[in-house]
């Protein structure tokens, strides 16, 4: 099945956009800052949210043209593992995942065989009289998605899935959610803010700022090619942007750096990786083409590296170790010489 | 901390009278003879009439008003809360001039209908319900506010019909607030007396509710308005241990 979602919506002052495509068996992830739309377009696919204009469309059936069509969350085939997971307190981890099957009108036996198959495939049997309160993070999350998988939808949403769990927990809930979202034939879309979940999780992300898609792609292609500051930024890398002219790159906002593509012209975004940069006290004589001066603004520790924030045209940030920074005697205001070769500036156009 | 003290003597002192100077030899005949006892079957009778008309009409009130569906919502919860607010004697007017016989909407009943309220039992009913309902809706409005949309969103997904989520999810996660707001609810009505004269007059067997033959007594006989006045004093305390997860906490946790 796919999903073609075609759309806006708005709540309060803030308005979505959208224009995508999800496909059977294919992980995707909706990436983007707080604020950027991500709960409101999985409120929307879930029926939670009703359109402006636009239209949602589940394989041949049309569950939302505003503003006639509104198909009710009730009648969408739709498994949602909320943030938090939004368990019923009141209620047993059996009777939460029976909840969802009672509702569709499955007998109170069929309902409880559905439930135990659903814990045994996700392990968690042993939890069935307890209730939410009595429960980890990390079985509360099982427990959800076995809630929402007892109906048998045909989608599966997820939002924020590992965002409620400590930094331990979610390392091992996140390989267990990845085997059994893998192992789930529809379509399955996820929210997430951290990028290391879109990376390891998805085939494909969907970027959203400011309530529109402004990259999408697999997760190789973000890291190669991010479109916009924010993707750089979680990917690690400097992003450049300008106006290409052979060979030469004016960067936007001052700078001009040398790129190995002779041929293009135009709008460009160029990718420079931290590592690939080296910082000198002194003016550099070697074969890097490109040299320039500025200033050191911040000093930033990172696993077993240091990122070096540095300001001038164009700014960049520049990793080195440990040792290097001992060596440059480098603090915030330090005046650094920064140098990066030619060949390690990929451009490409806008 | 003396101003504190003294506030709370005076909030003691006329309680512990009541104690004192009840007639413990005569107290036993006084409550059982007819009169008391037509008097507290009325006033359990209408008392929960009202809680039960409160808590159909009221909880969806609640719900209504706690979910933000109408428009106006603010000016709506104020306007739910003015009778709590009323001198009762006020309610009872404002209700004869709607229900009366002459009244805006009791006209048209009597006229057409021949239905009558005031100086009935459902008019002691319609009375107390006035009165007492506020007190079920903002206390459980509150609870439905502090139950978080998600829970009745995550029901919707999995297939529940609107009915479903109300009495499976949204009910049962009220249902602390739901019972504190039934019980004021009762304790308030149980105790109506100005709106409950007003409209519907003093008939014992009719319209006599406790308070109001309480208010009688005192002014045949003293000892009979001291007893009933026990009886009633007595289901307060009742009320107040059985909420008091509620309010007899320092602080929630």
């Amino acid at each position: 099945m796919k999903i073609v979602a075609n759309f806006t919506a708005s709540r309060g002052i803030f308005n979505l956009d959208i224009d995508t495509t999800f496909s059977a068996g294919t992980v995707t992830a909706v990436l983007g800052p707080n604020g950027s739309g991500k709960s409101t377009l999985l409120r929307a696919l879930a029926g939670l949210q009703t359109l402006d204009s636009g239209e949602i469309v589940f394989g041949e059936r049309v569950v939302d043209a505003a503003p006639s069509v509104h198909v009710s969350p009730q009648d969408r085939s739709v498994g949602v593992v909320f943030q938090d997971y939004s368990l019923f307190p009141h209620l047993s981890v059996l009777e939460n995942i029976a909840f969802g099957p009672r509702s569709l009108g499955a007998s109170k036996k069929n309902a409880q065989i559905e439930s135990e198959a659903q814990m045994n495939s996700l392990g968690i049997t042993e939890l069935a009289d307890r209730k939410p309160s009595q429960i980890s993070g990390g079985q509360a999350q099982r427990v959800a998605l076995a809630r929402a998988l007892a109906t048998r939808p045909e989608i599966l949403l997820l939002d924020e899935p590992l965002a409620a769990l400590d930094a331990q927990t979610r390392e091992s809930v996140r390989t267990e959610l990845d085997g059994q979202i893998k192992a789930f034939a529809g379509c399955v879309i996820f929210v997430t803010h951290d990028p290391f979940d879109a990376m390891l999780l998805a085939d494909r992300v969907i970027v959203l700022e400011n309530g529109v898609i402004t990259q999408e792609g697999t997760p190789g292609e973000l890291a190669a090619r991010p479109a916009t500051e924010y993707v750089a930024t979680l990917m690690g890398v400097n992003l450049l942007r300008g106006r290409a002219q052979e060979g030469v790159l004016h960067v936007d906002g001052g700078g001009v750096l040398q790129i190995p593509e002779r041929s293009l012209e135009g709008e460009v975004l160029a990718v420079l990786r931290p590592e690939a940069i080296t910082l000198h006290l002194n003016k550099p004589e070697g074969s890097a083409r490109n040299v320039w001066e500025g200033t050191v603004t911040g000093l930033a520790p990172m696993h077993d590296r240091i990122r070096v924030s540095v300001q001038a045209s164009p700014s960049v940030v520049a990793t080195i170790t440990h040792a290097a920074l001992t060596d440059l005697n480098l603090a915030v205001g330090t005046s650094i010489w920064v140098s990066a070769k030619t060949l390690n500036i990929e451009a490409f156009p806008k | 901390m003396i101003p504190g003290l003294v506030a709370l003597i005076f909030l003691l002192v006329p309680l512990i009278a009541l104690i004192a100077q009840t007639p413990w030899e005569s107290f036993p005949k006084i409550i059982s003879s007819p009169e008391a006892l037509e008097a507290l079957r009325l006033s359990l009778l209408t008392s929960l009439a009202a809680t039960a008309l409160a808590a159909i009409f009221g909880i969806p009130m609640a719900w209504l008003l706690a979910r933000e569906v109408l428009p106006f919502t603010g000016l709506l919860r104020a306007l739910v809360i003015v009778p709590l607010l009323l001198p009762p004697v006020v309610s009872g007017v404002a209700l004869l001039e709607a229900l009366g016989r002459r009244g805006l909407i009791g006209g048209f009943l009597y006229d057409n209908f021949d239905i009558t309220f005031p100086f009935t039992t459902v008019g002691v009913v319609i009375a107390t319900t006035f009165v007492a309902m506020p007190f079920l809706i903002i206390t459980l409005e509150g609870g439905f506010r502090s139950l978080h949309q998600r829970y009745e969103d995550a029901a919707a997904t999995l297939g529940a019909s609107p009915k479903r989520i109300f009495f499976r999810v949204t009910m049962p996660m009220v249902a602390p607030a739901a019972i504190a707001g039934l019980v004021l609810c009762w304790a308030r009505a149980l105790g109506e007396f100005g709106a409950t004269i007003t409209f519907a007059g003093n008939f014992p067997g009719v319209t006599q509710t406790m308070p109001l033959a309480v208010y009688t007594a005192l002014e045949s006989d003293r000892s009979v308005a001291i007893a009933l006045s026990l009886v009633l004093l007595v289901v307060s305390v009742g009320v107040l241990v059985a909420l008091r997860g509620r309010y007899l906490q320092t602080r929630a946790s």
